[in-house]
């Protein structure tokens, strides 16, 4: 194909029209929710990693339409969705024409990584699908300093190798080579090694993992570090399973949703619950709407107000009722379930959780007033999550 | 007789920093004559209202030179205008009307407790806001709202920040449904302050009866309009209760005290089971005893 002027310049305006709605969508602000679902939903690789580890069709008839068009694609047009529409691309090509022609990373490695999230997958834990690029494009709706910077990184990268990250790197990318019908054969002849290797490790790692996950939880337990509230509807092995696309914790209204800060390796940089200022919403299901992966599964307001994902203990020797005897119930106040049940001493009312009430919301820890020694009432996960059935 | 000290603050002129160490204590000269209190009874609410503003404009209304309105009504909670969470939208809507048809301007601040997307929203204030073209604005978002003050009367809270429309209102109206509440024991127009003060968090750790009486001897509406149209006696301040009463009706008065114990007595046998109006009786920041009031009660 010759690529005239006029092409070439048609092709970067769409390029860059296509980058500003990905930015756009995945900042979000005044859009409607399910907008932010859509730059990560468009990956066929997320789509069938995720559906393989889940051992279910996660996505419905809807959000199964854009990534299998995008594979469709790829199958007669090899990477036409990375020249034309991939906003991770387009941002590594600007530098394309000022960019020195060094080869620093000579070895391809997409392959290897591919094998892994799909060696993985079938285990049950996708690891790396956090790489694909649009899930790496979503996270940009959040500030965080580790995966925040890897955009900024290969950026620079780009500017001695140009675009080494689509060439090199891709698992997407090379999912749509071996999607070519073109290209596929020699595509996987070439790279049967990494084949064999990323199955292997990407399968290995996978199964040591759970281990690992147990190791390191006794290490919370002597840190006494608190394990992490999962948004509602958080499937059991939410931390292998979420890709870390961030678009629940840019869409949570009142903003509790945040990013795990230490922890666990399985649980690097999780989106996890945290109640400072409020709890979650009773009727509000942005996030299980959002989710592209299935980690939080998309369920209804009924369902998800009846959804218990962790359950408040009050500490009473910091507790403004029980210790220091003022009238607060502040928890009780805040609490939407009246899972707080009042225990008068004298005059002064005493917050106790009824556990077969108490959903985890943690609008009581949100609110709680106490000063002495932190709050007073925490939220100690659930999981897995069950339906409450005492509500009504 | 009354908005002592927020209209003295006004006068003062000293929004922001606020001296006002040399303000007047609160007056209790003012009991000699027995405070009038208003209680409309009856099913419809908008006639109760009617009725309600009928008597506020035979009383003065909101003042000679009024221009500005702002009231205080309670949305703080993602609860619908039955659950009794929130003052009723329709009493909402006839104040609303009334005022604006005498050219005054009303806005209405207001700090909620869950995100004010939802409980504006659900409690049906917003809709009525807006169909009246009125601004409500939600100082949880707006915290360059709150201006600095001193309570000259205050015991235990001394200084608070208080949301600036009310202090540069010509009139503030404190119109909050009734309810019980877990630790206020019942919220009426004192606790419903808590809903224009910043630091409100820190009233429970201070003393939560204290610090309501001691800033509603700073904040005294022009007129209190107490919603016991229908009211939770259990679970509150969100519920949904289970324990729901239906007094169909409104408690007026310039004094907000006396408006409170009013209220009180639908819930209790005396007023003092309220622990901040005990306080407000001794501090002598407005009448509790209705043997001291002029009841009017007027059937709609």
């Amino acid at each position: 194909m010759v690529k005239t002027p006029k092409r070439t310049w048609l092709k970067w305006m769409v390029r860059l029209l296509i980058l500003a709605a990905a930015l756009f969508f995945v900042i979000g602000g005044p859009l409607p929710a399910w907008m932010g679902r859509i730059v990560p939903a468009f990956s066929p690789l997320t789509l069938f990693a995720e559906s393989i580890s889940q051992r279910t069709w996660y996505a419905g008839l809807f959000w199964s339409i854009p990534p299998l068009v995008v594979l469709l694609l790829a199958v007669f047009k090899g990477r036409f969705f990375c020249q034309w529409i991939c906003p991770l691309g387009t941002l590594y090509a600007l530098p394309v024409k000022i960019s020195r022609k060094t080869k620093i990373l000579q070895i391809r490695i997409n392959a290897l990584i591919f094998w892994i999230i799909l060696g993985g997958a079938v285990i049950g834990a996708p690891l790396l699908l956090w790489l694909d690029p649009l899930s790496t494009v979503s996270r940009l709706g959040v500030w965080t300093l580790g995966p925040g910077l890897l955009i900024p990184l290969f950026l620079l990268f780009s500017f001695f190798q140009p675009q080494v990250w689509c060439t090199h790197l891709c698992s997407l990318g090379y999912c749509f080579d071996l999607a070519n019908r073109k290209t596929s054969k020699a595509v996987f002849r070439r790279d049967r090694r990494q084949f064999i290797a990323g199955l292997g490790l990407g399968a290995g790692a996978a199964a040591i993992l759970p281990a690992l996950r147990r190791g390191s939880g006794q290490d919370i337990g002597k840190n006494q570090q608190k394990s992490s509230v999962l948004p509602p509807g958080a499937i059991g092995n939410f931390a292998e399973i979420c890709t870390r696309c961030y678009a629940c914790v840019n869409i949570c209204p009142v903003e509790i949703i945040k990013v795990k800060k230490g922890g666990p390796l399985n649980e690097l940089a999780m989106p996890e619950l945290v109640f400072e200022e409020y709890g979650c919403e009773e009727s509000c299901n942005l996030c299980a709407q959002v989710c592209p992966t299935g980690a939080i599964r998309s369920i209804h307001h009924d369902r998800k107000w009846r959804t218990q994902i962790g359950v408040a203990k009050v500490e009473r020797e910091k507790c403004l009722g029980w210790t220091d005897n003022q009238y607060c119930m502040v928890c009780d106040e805040y609490c939407p379930y009246n899972a707080i049940t009042t225990k008068m001493r004298g005059n002064i009312p005493c917050p106790i959780v009824d556990p077969t009430l108490c959903r985890g919301c943690g609008a009581c820890e949100g609110a709680c007033p106490a000063t002495r020694e932190g709050k007073a009432i925490f939220v100690h996960p659930v999981q897995p999550q069950r339906q409450l059935k005492g509500l009504s | 007789m009354q908005k002592l000290t927020r209209r003295e603050f006004v006068k003062a002129g000293a929004l922001g920093t606020a001296a006002l160490a040399a303000a007047p204590a609160v007056s209790t000269a003012a009991a000699k004559d027995k405070t009038d209190v208003w209680v409309f009874e009856g099913e419809s609410n908008r006639a109760l209202m009617e009725a309600c503003m009928k008597t506020i404009y035979e009383n003065g209304g909101f003042g000679p030179n009024a221009k500005k309105v702002a009231l205080k009504v309670n949305a703080a909670w993602d609860r619908t205008p039955e659950q009794a969470a929130n003052t009723h939208p329709e009493l909402v809507d006839v104040f609303l009307e009334k005022v604006i048809e005498t050219g005054v301007k009303v806005v209405m601040p207001e700090l909620p407790c869950q995100r004010a997307g939802k409980s504006f929203v659900s409690s049906g204030l917003q809709a009525v806001a807006d169909k009246h073209k009125v601004k409500m604005i939600d100082l949880k978002k707006e915290k360059r709202e709150f201006v600095d003050i001193e309570i000259p009367g205050g015991k235990t809270l001394k200084k608070e920040r208080v949301a600036r429309d009310f202090l540069e209102a010509d009139a503030v109206v404190n119109m909050p449904v009734a309810k019980h509440h877990g630790g206020g024991t019942l919220t009426m127009c004192m606790k419903n302050w808590m809903g224009a003060a910043e630091g409100r968090k820190f009233w429970h750790v201070k003393g939560l009866h204290q610090c309501i009486a001691d800033f509603s001897s700073f904040m005294k509406p022009t007129w209190a309009i107490i919603d016991a149209t229908r009211c939770m006696t259990s679970r509150g301040p969100q519920g949904p209760s289970e324990d729901m009463i239906y007094p169909h009706q409104l408690i007026v008065s310039q004094d907000q005290v006396a408006a409170d114990s009013v209220a009180a007595l639908l819930f209790h046998d005396s007023p003092y089971k309220v622990n901040y109006l005990e306080i407000a009786r001794d501090m002598g920041i407005g009448e509790t005893e209705t043997s001291n009031m002029n009841i009017h009660r007027i059937t709609v």
